[in-house]
């Protein structure tokens, strides 16, 4: 089998700091709401420097 | 009042450099507001598009929406995605729309034009920032 190389991660911010990058957010970013609160939780979503987007 | 996003820079192995109109915006799913980052505005895009695990995070099965196949700019290529009636919080408007939950996790987030960005006046000023009204 061909490993496919990572093109794309989600980043989990908490008050717009980066404290998470990976493929599978779900329970961290409730992990991260739970251990959080008052605070600014958000999910975004990055590609690799060698991709270009053209949806 | 209008409301003014500057483009964000990302490095790029192939262009140097690139600007994107990236914003961001709140969905709401499971009785909050989740804030979505780095949200691409792409007045190309017939609905906004959210990829899979974000959209799981709001609706949970996302399967319960409606089944459609999305075609963008690769020839082979089609997107399978559900389409639910979500709010989005964009610039400030609460409003509600239909977004389309990417079977596939290997999308970026898109602001689209039906009941989104359509709502707006949206300027493009230069490749630096953009402008929503309305």
């Amino acid at each position: 089998m061909v490993a496919v190389a990572k093109k794309w991660e989600y980043v989990i911010k908490v008050d717009k700091k980066p404290v998470w990058r990976g493929m599978d957010p779900k329970q961290k970013f409730e992990e991260l709401k739970r251990k959080n609160p008052g605070k600014r939780v958000s999910i975004g979503w990055e590609t690799r420097e060698d991709v270009l987007v053209c949806p | 009042m209008p409301v003014k996003y500057p483009y964000l820079e990302k490095r790029s192995k192939i262009l140097g450099r690139v600007k994107r109109p990236l914003v961001p915006i709140e969905i709401e799913g499971k009785g909050r507001w989740i804030p979505v980052d780095e949200v691409l505005v792409d007045t190309g895009a017939d609905i906004s598009l959210l990829p899979r695990s974000i959209g799981e995070l709001a609706v949970g099965d996302i399967a319960k929406g409606k089944y459609v196949e999305i075609k963008g700019v690769v020839p082979s290529a089609v997107l399978v995605a559900f389409v639910h009636n979500m709010r989005l919080r964009v610039a400030g408007r609460v409003f509600e729309t239909k977004v389309g939950i990417a079977d596939s996790n290997d999308i970026p987030p898109i602001l689209g034009r039906f009941k989104s960005l359509d709502l707006f006046g949206v300027e493009f000023r230069k490749g630096r920032e953009m402008t929503f009204e309305g």
